[in-house]
This record gives structure tokens, sequence and C-alpha cells, in this order.
């Protein structure tokens, strides 16, 4: 069965807002796992390539 | 004698180490992201939504000014509250007639105003608009954007929201670049979107300090426009950060909105790329000299003038100076002081190559959607060859191994010559890379060698083309090359995700 698209949510400030944090720190999140993973490689790499 | 030579190779190493500064620079802006979460303007916004009045600069926009009006008046936005002005700047298509069609499709809610003598350039374009905003009660804000860009449904409300503090002056969203399909180029500046948009803007949020609001979508104050004389600067190429750099000069904050997205189309080929980003280019150059008196100057601008945000403009402004003085720099250590090169050489490509690693994976995370679009432009992006060396300085194991072996298998000898011409050529490829990112540009021009100027972009990379940009700006502006608006060619191909 295939309709119209259905209507996009209204705006929900207080949602809206909660998402958005959490965009951020999810971000944050994200960076700092990065860097832990590019430290590992460095320290892999220091130590094993020679 | 030895002390004149010992200065001589401590300038020598100087300038090879300066080409670590933009990268180092780099690693300190996404460093600073994440703090976005912790330090961001979430915690001073409020469910507001001032009256809008909508700019629209168009000249011979009737592909895609219709849509833009309908997508603009469809806006998640409370009912009245919003109206849109399109600044029709001498248009010589069927512009005129799309809104003045929209204008009885939507009554009230869209205002034609048209130009009679057109073509001086956006900034006169929009200041015919302002000037007509800012002569009626009804605005209390005021939204700048291009013809062609997509709001999404919500984007303007999320802008708006950070105008509830009174501190802000302008609020800026996050440009994607929204061709369908999307071609190479498409995707190359789909992903320098997420490092210099979406990754970078967060970081000057954190620093307090904005280089540009887009100028596809800035959101300003009525009370902040009027405090910069009510108009937009048209004595120079850079409008946008004119504006940015004035609104912050009169002490209120430029924010930008990373969840607020907007979709924009971009140029398709390295000619309009090359031409757009010319005028930025020549524009930055304008900037750096006309606040030349603010630079590094806390005491006269505690957001411009602080040393970071200062280390940040430059760094990526000068960008081609560093990357042909450390080239040239190796070159001439090359042959008086080898083994003092080689280390050198070794230090700039390690850390080229944590960057790179660090920049690519994190901008691939701010923003996943566009990274499945862009993920081999992104990890394309400084190009072949300068991931074969950033390869071999971490690995070096493998060419010394397979490489050599390669070679027997082809019957080249491995002899002295050989080695030297490549390490003079990777010493030489950080300047060499923009001219062969020039030299794909003007093969594009050529009929049939057209098709090989993106593998030539592929080969050279996309950062060095934009390094090569930049140096034409130099020249540009050097020369007094005349300030001419050149409109990057639009088909209405954008479409929201």
């Amino acid at each position: 069965m295939s309709g119209p698209a259905p209507a996009p949510p209204p705006w929900d400030y207080e949602t809206a807002l909660k998402h958005d944090r959490r965009v951020e720190q999810i971000i944050l999140i994200k960076e700092i796992l990065i860097i832990v993973f590019i430290v590992a490689l460095v320290i892999l790499r220091v130590a094993f390539v020679r | 004698m030895q002390i004149l030579l010992d200065g001589v190779y401590g300038v020598l190493t100087a300038m090879v180490l300066a080409g670590t500064l933009p990268l180092l620079a780099s690693l300190y802006l996404f460093a600073t992201i994440g703090r976005h979460g912790l330090r961001n303007h979430y915690r001073a916004v409020a469910d507001y939504a001032p009256r809008c009045a909508i700019v629209v600069p168009a000249w011979n926009e009737g592909a895609v000014v219709g849509t833009t009006i309908d997508r603009l008046v469809s806006l998640d936005y409370p009912e009245g509250a919003l109206r849109v002005y399109v600044v029709d700047d001498a248009s010589t298509d069927n512009t005129p007639d799309v809104v003045q069609a929209k204008m009885l499709e939507y009554p009230g809610a869209v205002v034609h105003v048209r130009r009679e003598q057109g073509g001086q350039g956006k900034a006169h374009t929009l200041n015919a608009g302002l000037e007509r905003i800012l002569s009626e009660e009804f605005a209390e804000a005021i939204l700048i954007l291009d013809a062609d860009v997509i709001f999404e449904r919500d984007a303007l409300r999320k802008m708006a929201r950070h105008l509830a503090d009174p501190t802000v002056g302008a609020v800026t969203a996050y440009i994607k670049e929204g061709s369908q399909p999307p071609n190479w180029m498409n995707r190359f500046i789909g992903f320098e979107y997420i490092t210099a948009q979406a990754a970078a803007r967060r970081a000057q949020n954190v620093l307090g300090a904005m280089a540009c609001l887009a100028g596809g979508a800035q959101l300003h104050s009525r009370v902040s426009l009027e405090a910069i004389g009510g108009r937009i600067d048209t004595s120079s190429l850079a409008e946008d950060t004119f504006t940015t750099f004035m609104t912050q000069r009169e002490g209120r904050d430029a924010v930008f909105d990373g969840n607020a997205v907007v979709w924009a189309e971009e140029p398709t080929d390295i000619a309009g790329l090359w031409k757009q980003r010319l005028r930025w280019a020549r524009g930055n150059v304008q900037v750096s000299s006309r606040y030349r008196w603010i630079w590094f100057r806390r005491d006269r601008d505690k957001r411009l003038g602080s040393f970071s945000f200062a280390i940040l403009w430059f760094t990526i402004f000068l960008m081609p100076v560093f990357m042909i003085a450390a080239a040239t720099s190796l070159v001439i250590l090359f042959f008086v002081d080898f083994p003092l090169s080689w280390k050198l050489f070794h230090v700039l490509w390690i850390i080229n190559a944590i960057v790179y690693l660090f920049v690519t994976l994190f901008s691939f995370t701010i923003d996943p959607y566009t990274a499945r679009r862009t993920w081999f432009q992104g990890i394309m992006f400084p190009g072949a060859i300068a991931l074969i060396i950033i390869i071999y300085t971490c690995f070096p194991p493998l060419f010394t191994v397979y490489v050599d072996g390669a070679m027997r298998w082809l019957g080249i000898p491995p002899g002295h010559l050989f080695v030297s011409a490549t390490i003079l050529f990777v010493y030489v490829w950080l300047a060499a890379s923009m001219l062969a990112a020039w030299a794909a540009k003007l093969l594009e021009q050529r009929g049939k060698l057209r098709i090989v100027s993106p593998l030539l972009i592929y080969i050279s990379g996309y950062g060095p083309l934009l390094c090569a940009i930049t140096f034409a700006a130099y020249i540009s502006e050097a020369r007094g090359a005349e300030m001419k608006w050149d409109k990057t060619e639009k088909s209405g191909k954008v479409a929201v995700a």
C-alpha cells in the first residue's frame, strides 16, 4: 500500500532542542573515541614498525 | 662562516617546520570541536520566532526561484510571521513572471523588489532589498540567502531561537551540497563543507569568533543589522565576511547552528569552482588587509583580535606560502644537508598523516549522511600522491620490501639516481601539487583532454586545488584585477535528502 507521504511533525521546541543538544554531545564522544583510536595506532606504529 | 651556515640551516629548518603550522592549526581547530558538546549557545536559546523578512537576491533565477519561494513560504514558522522579498536584479529571463505569479498565490507573503539596473553584484542587490525591508516596520529579523538554496522545514526556527539572546546579532546554518545526482566535484565540495562548515564553525562557536556567516543562510536581528548601517559592504568581494566582522565589531555574537540545515547546489567542474573560490579568496585578501589593525590585538577586539582566531585565519589564508616555503627549503637542504632534510621531511609528513587521519575520520562522524555520499572524495582529499607519501612515512617497510621487489620485477635498477629523483619529487610535491591542480584546470578547457582533469585532481588533490586558487587570488589582488561579480551558474538540481 502506498499513499501520500506523512506530514512532517509540527515544530516542538523542547524536542528539537533536546535532539540538537544530544547531537553535540555525541560529537564530543565520537571525538574522544577517534583520539583514543589514533593514539593507539601511533603507539602500535612506534612499537612494531621499525 | 660557520655561524652564517648555522643561521642558513636554522632558517631553512624553520621554513620546513612552518609547513606544519596549517596542519597543527587544523589539529587545534578539530580538537576544539568536541568542546561544543559542553560549550554551545543552546543554553541561551528560547522558543522565539521573530517576524522575519527573507531577502532573496535573484538574477535570472527563473529555473529555481519559484521552488525557492514555495519552500520558504511553507517553512515551519508561525503564520503571518514570514515575508519573502525577492530582489530581482534586472533579470532578463522569466524571473519577474515567476515572482509575480507567486505574489498572487501567496498574498501578503511575497514582495517583488525590481532593480532596473543590475549586474553590480550580490551586495548591491541585497542592499536594495534591505533598504525596502528596513523602511517598513514588519521585520524583527532579516534572513539573507541565495535563490537556489533549500531550507529544511525547521531550519529557520532553529536559527531564530538563538536571537532570543540579545547578545547574538546573527546566526548562520550548515549549508550542505545537495546536487542530485552529485558528480565528482559536488562530492569533493560536500566533504569540504563538513570540514569548513559543520566542523570549523562549531569550533569558532567555542572560540567565540566567527570567520564568516554562510552567504546562503544568514539570519540577522534587525537591531544588529541597523547597528552596522543597515547595508551590506559593497567595496569588496567578501561581503559575507565583512558583514560577519562588522556584526562582531559592534559587540554582538555571530553564532553557527549545525543542526539548522540548508541545501545548496555547488559547482560541477573545476572552472566553476575556480570562479567561485577565486572571488572568495580575493575577498579574504581584502578582509585581511582591511582589518590589519586588529590581527593578534586582543586589546582592540576581544573576539577577532584573539591569538587563536588570527592563527586559524592566517594559516589557511597563507597555506600556499607555507607549502611553497617548506618544499623549497627541503629541496635546498637535500643538496646541502641531506640527513637533516630527511628528518624534517619525516616530521612534516608524520604530522600530516596524523592530522589527515583525525580530520577525515572526525569529519565522517560529524555528518554521517554526507560522509556516505563523499567517503571516497574525503579519503582522496589530499590526492593520491600525498596519500602514498603519508603511507610511506608511516610504514616505510611497505616500500623498502614490496617496492624494491616490484622494481626488480619490472627490471628497473634501484640505482642512486632513481632514488635521488624520487626523494626530490616527494620533497617538492607540497608545492608541485598546486601546479598539478592548476594543470587540471587548464586540461578541463581542452576539448577531449577534459576527461583527464578529474583524474588529475584525484592524483594531485582537492586541497592543493583550493591552495592553487588562493595563490591565484594573491596574484589577482597584487595586479589590482577588476572586482567582478561572477555568478555561479545554477540548474536547480538541488534536493533535500
